[in-house]
């Protein structure tokens, strides 16, 4: 026991190593969003590689904007597809950089997936979910209220405070029900209890309602998980929008946020198979040396994947209130 | 054969932690990309008196930069992107205009840019920002060779040079001068940072991926 927690020290702790929010200096050339607080400072492992992510994404950043003006002026289906594949891979590259819930993603699945194929259908509907939020967004505040660039980038972090209250809120709910059921299992399966260990986890089999309710369970702890995440409207949606919108062309946007958005939901998913893949793993190879810390590992989980969505969800929310404001002229 | 099961587990627990690392974000990166040339231009005693800057936008940055004015088959009003040029410039004073010239390890002091002028061209949809920074005391580069750096030290703006026509000179330049431009390579530079670069503040992180201009003389008879 002693020899797993130190093992689950540094997974625990990483995302506290990532609390540090990094200010942004006030640049003379500001542009809308950048002000997004959710950026969190540089950890030291694996920098180098995220680094030439971040190049490769601006490098497909920046060709979208002229992407975009090509069909906008072209009108030709050769533009357009150039538009969308510039944008899906914008998309790969900026969901393994900053932001778009992949820490929340991956600390759900910890605590409380065990199938892969429920962690990828997860992963793109939060994509979408993010998609469709940054055209909601722009569509509203843009299109009908005839809200500025500016203005109505500066909305973002409001809505995105709301996410992060929401993320949190799960984090609670999972902690919450973990220490209820422990309650529960104890009241109702006392025949299964080992009076020589005073322990609360059996090991005893699901009944078949037992596997509905886990299943009905999970599938509300994702509805919960999906909504929070996809009420971030993605940023670089959000600009590409903007963008689109200065060139009369907001259609052409939405597109481009949802080539985007099957791009980011491809890299959330590969993340979401290796976290749930080796989270089985870990269980399976656990519960052959014994099944008591087998299922001690999984209640870890729960609770230390709960508390990091807690944890998370409050740091964001606390960054996101200390961002400075970006001038824009 | 238990401490080997053990061993898989905190193998599979590894996994596990690496499957989070790489979520991880970073911190500092551009949100503005600039296309630069540059021009040294020499006085008649064949001294280093100022430089000339000419910057190009990025698409979006231009968009925004002029989203709400009022754009008619000309391009925009004179006035407007006249009254755009002089915010600028008064903006990126606190900055020195972004604009670093040092001689022996040695800043050399900038006075207040003039003939700031913003233009708009259609083809590219791009917005162009030109202007002249003067030294403070014209400097005399048989003695030492001058190094010129223009750069945003918070790396917010990237500023790069054009490919084509990177750096010109004009008025008198001495004969014999050489003019070298080293440019890092941004991939590189991105792998090799240290951690300090983008945890210390006063790091300057936009100073790594600056193009360095060398101006050197042969010293005077």
């Amino acid at each position: 026991m002693m020899k797993k927690a130190r093992i689950f020290v540094p997974a625990l702790l990483l995302p506290l190593a990532l609390s540090a929010t990094a200010v942004l200096a006030q640049s003379p050339f500001a542009v809308p969003g950048s002000d997004a607080p959710a950026e969190l400072a540089e950890p030291g492992f694996f920098s180098g590689l995220l680094r030439y992510i971040m190049a490769m994404q601006q490098e497909y950043y920046r060709a979208m904007a002229s992407a975009l003006r090509a069909v906008n002026l072209q009108q030709s289906a050769s533009a357009m597809w150039g538009l969308v594949s510039i944008s899906f891979l914008y998309g790969v590259f900026h969901a393994a950089g900053p932001g778009h819930g992949k820490i929340v993603v991956t600390s759900y699945l910890l605590a409380d997936e065990r199938e892969v194929k429920r962690g990828i259908v997860l992963a793109f509907l939060s994509a979408f979910a993010q998609a469709l939020t940054a055209i909601a967004v722009v569509g509203v505040l843009a299109v009908l209220l005839g809200f500025s660039s500016r203005a109505t980038a500066s909305t973002v972090p409001i809505i995105e405070r709301a996410s992060f209250i929401l993320i949190a809120g799960v984090g609670v709910w999972l902690i919450w029900r973990t220490l209820r059921r422990k309650e529960h299992s104890h009241h109702d399966h006392a025949h299964g209890h080992d009076h020589h260990c005073h322990d609360h986890d059996h090991a005893h089999m699901p009944g078949p309602a037992e596997i509905r309710e886990a299943a009905t369970r999970g599938w509300k702890g994702m509805a919960a998980i999906i909504a929070s995440i996809g009420l971030r409207p993605c940023s670089g949606a959000i600009l590409v929008l903007l963008f689109a919108l200065t060139q009369g062309a907001f259609t052409i946007g939405a597109l481009s946020a949802f080539a985007m958005s099957v791009g980011t939901a491809i890299t959330v998913s590969a993340l979401a198979i290796l976290t749930v893949f080796s989270k089985n793993m870990a269980l399976r190879l656990a519960g052959q040396v014994d099944s008591r810390r087998s299922r001690r590992i999984e209640k870890m989980l729960r609770i230390g994947g709960g508390a990091l969505l807690v944890v998370m969800g409050l740091v964001l929310f606390a960054g996101s209130l200390t961002a400075p404001a970006q001038p824009f002229f | 054969m238990r401490g080997n099961r053990l061993w898989s587990i905190r193998a599979a627990l590894v996994a596990l932690v690496l499957a989070l690392t790489p979520v991880s974000p970073a911190a500092a990166h551009p949100h503005v990309w600039i296309d630069m040339q540059t021009e040294l231009q020499f006085d008649a005693e064949g001294r280093l008196a100022s430089i000339g800057i000419l910057w190009i936008f990025d698409e979006f940055y231009s968009a925004f930069a002029l989203e709400g004015a009022e754009k008619t088959a000309d391009g925009y009003d004179e006035e407007l992107l006249a009254g755009l040029a002089a915010i600028n410039l008064e903006n990126l004073a606190e900055w020195d205009y972004f604009t670093e010239v040092t001689t022996s390890g040695q800043p050399v002091a900038l006075g207040a840019a003039r003939d700031g002028k913003s233009t708009w061209d259609e083809a590219s949809g791009r917005l162009s920002l030109s202007f002249t920074v003067p030294l403070e005391t014209p400097l005399q580069l048989e003695s030492a060779p001058a190094e010129l750096r223009i750069f945003d030290p918070t790396y917010y703006i990237s500023i790069d040079y054009l490919k084509d026509n990177p750096v010109r000179q004009t008025g008198a330049m001495p004969a014999g001068c050489t003019v070298e431009r080293r440019t890092p390579d941004v991939e590189n530079v991105w792998l090799s940072l240290p951690e300090s670069a983008f945890t210390d503040p006063s790091s300057q992180l936009g100073a790594h991926f600056a193009t360095i201009v060398r101006v050197a003389c042969p010293p005077a008879p």
